[in-house]
């Protein structure tokens, strides 16, 4: 549902609010009940929901609708976290099988590499990142992303969590290179690479399978602090990270606009969460049955 | 165990070298931009880059470059350019706060989650692992620095039950000091309490189905004193492994977040307001300075653990 109401941002941006995430409204004035009040009051007080098509859950400092920003802000979100996992599995599976199965010093390099990511905390890989990024954004030839783009974001947080999917997915390859159907397949003459890819990938396939809506979670949370501390996603871009971050500060007069981003977050997460365990229990009888393991 | 323990430190040391040079790696040669530049933050004159250049050995190959960095890291007067303020003074000066607020909230989430553990494995059934579950995955879900905000806000500044943010150290007053941490600590707590008393239930349960129970029971020993002194004595030992990778990471992570709301002044809220300014040398001491301290936690851990539990050497090499 809340994936649906993001995507639908734009027709309540266009159809309903009649404004844009970041056109400002600060000398305008809106209808409550017959009266006409000012967006942004004489002490710098934005105006608190209406429940109106106008500025639905109120607006913020700037004058900027909160309810067009919740919505543009979860599209940015819900985007980052899912882009940024489907990367972190990507590499974290290509990493993981080549590690797995071709062992030696190309396990050890690999390994290597992903246990001294494992040994950061990924708040403080973001935040090393994200602060080296953000200076002077990226150039590599003809790849040019610039400080304040979107995409920093997602490329640090898949670095961060890469580590989160190549380490079990290389447990699995190193456990399964031992077995029958492995050497079945070289002795028919199979390459490493398609026996990684035909053989090895459908094995993983659940462990990755499961770990997915807790990845994505992850990146949503990852985004959200990375944004809260300033270095996710730019203002006057909104994303629920920033939103609270600019909320956090009005709690007292204008409590919607943190609280309500805060707990979108939770909800998704949450959501998603619960989404990894029932299909653990669902791919894996084993779990269901352990989970539950009754006092005898 | 001396054969582990060589092992371990050893690769301790190789993961401590790679670390740095993440670091470096991370702040001097991601492409784009002059390295000078960037450390010199944004007000910064042509002189003082081209001082800052030769200084940090930027005009060097990248060998030199590493090697003049981690002097400037480990020995020599590392300065904010921003605030010409001495980084490792500041650090020192917030770690007290830091290892307060870490060591108080993890003891208080550990010992939590080890009596709500034990108390639903005695009466282990749907419901109990049903709510354990829930409060585990809620734990998790929570974006903890949103509730340490809104913690803060209602329940110290709105209802002022708890000081409104602050620190006050520990030798000055220890019942304030305690008092002014009561709520970050809270915050933690609930973030972790769920999966420790979930993880220890499993466990727990798990151990009951073991053979040495088994043996226990057959000797006639009270439920109580079986899950006590024996089911639950293994059983800590995920739970210990597990709580010094998540205090290790509150240290150099979640501190950034929780420090920054409750105004502590620690270590983390010096790496959140430095990096409102992009100010680089403190960011980059406080990472190197974190992940080091994490990987020797780890290790640490790893040999108490080996010497406690002598399995765990075959499994750890």
């Amino acid at each position: 549902m809340i994936v649906a109401a993001a995507l639908a941002a734009p027709l309540w941006a266009h159809l309903v609010a009649d404004t844009t995430p970041q056109e400002t409204h600060a000398t305008a004035t809106v209808e409550v009940g017959g009266d006409r009040v000012p967006v942004v009051g004489r002490h710098g007080d934005p105006i608190g929901p209406t429940w109106h098509a106008h500025f639905f859950l109120g607006a913020d400092a700037q004058g900027r609708d909160v309810m067009v920003r919740l919505l543009y802000g979860g599209r940015n979100s819900l985007l980052i976290g899912l882009v940024a996992a489907l990367a972190t599995v990507l590499v974290g599976v290509a990493l993981g099988l080549i590690a797995g199965y071709a062992g030696g010093l190309l396990d050890d390099v690999i390994s290597g590499g992903v246990n001294v990511l494992w040994a950061f905390p990924g708040i403080l890989l973001g935040v090393a990142l994200g602060a080296a990024l953000k200076v002077n954004g990226l150039d590599i030839g003809p790849v040019q992303i610039s400080g304040g783009s979107v995409v920093i974001p997602v490329l640090v947080i898949a670095i961060a969590t890469v580590p989160y999917v190549a380490r079990p997915v290389r447990a699995q390859a190193l456990s399964l290179r031992h077995r029958e159907f492995v050497f079945a397949a070289r002795a028919a003459g199979m390459r490493p690479a398609p026996i990684m890819f035909r053989e090895l990938l459908p094995n993983v396939a659940p462990t990755v399978i499961v770990l997915f809506p807790l990845i994505v979670g992850n990146a949503i949370q990852l985004e959200a602090a990375l944004a809260f501390l300033g270095v996710g996603v730019q203002p006057p871009e909104p994303s629920w990270g920033t939103l609270v971050d600019e909320g956090v500060h009005r709690l007292q007069t204008a409590p919607a606009l943190a609280l309500v981003p805060g707990a979108l977050i939770a909800l998704t997460v949450l959501t998603l969460n619960l989404l990894g365990n029932g299909v653990r229990r669902a791919l894996d009888p084993y779990a269901r049955r352990h989970a539950y393991v009754k006092q005898t | 165990m001396i054969h582990f323990a060589v092992r371990r430190l050893a690769s301790m040391v190789l993961v401590l070298f790679a670390v740095s040079v993440l670091v470096f790696l991370i702040f001097n040669a991601i492409p784009g931009g002059d390295p000078a530049a960037r450390i010199a933050g944004e007000h910064a004159s042509d002189n003082q880059i081209q001082v800052i250049r030769h200084d940090w050995g930027f005009d060097r190959s990248l060998p030199v470059q590493y090697a003049h960095t981690m002097e400037k890291l480990f020995g020599g007067r590392l300065v904010s350019y921003f605030t010409a303020v001495d980084v490792r003074r500041e650090i020192w000066k917030g770690l007290p706060r830091t290892l307060s607020l870490a060591l108080g909230a993890a003891m208080l989430w550990l010992v939590g989650g080890v009596a709500l553990g034990v108390l639903t494995a005695v009466r282990a059934g749907q419901t109990t692992d049903r709510v354990l579950s829930t409060l585990a995955v809620i734990g998790v879900s929570i974006p903890g620095f949103w509730l340490a905000a809104v913690m803060s806000h209602y329940l110290g500044f709105e209802l002022g039950i708890f000081p409104n943010a602050g620190y006050v150290p520990l030798t000055d007053d220890p019942l304030q000091w305690a008092w002014h941490l009561t709520l970050p600590w809270l915050a933690l707590t609930i973030l972790f309490v769920g999966v420790y008393a979930r993880v220890l239930h499993v466990a727990i349960l798990e151990a009951m189905h073991s053979d040495y129970v088994r043996t226990a029971r057959a000797k006639g020993i009270s439920e109580r004193r079986v899950i006590l002194r024996h089911a639950l004595r293994n059983a800590l030992i995920p739970v210990v492994a597990l709580w010094s990778l998540d205090f290790g990471a509150v240290i150099g992570g979640s501190a950034i977040l929780i420090e920054t709301i409750f105004n502590l002044q620690g270590v983390g809220q010096y790496a959140a307001s430095s990096l409102r300014q992009l100010d680089l040398p403190p960011i980059m001491a406080v990472s190197l300075y974190g992940a080091f301290f994490i990987v020797i936690l780890n290790a640490v851990a790893d040999l108490i653990h080996a010497a406690l539990d002598p399995r765990i050497r075959h499994q750890l090499l």
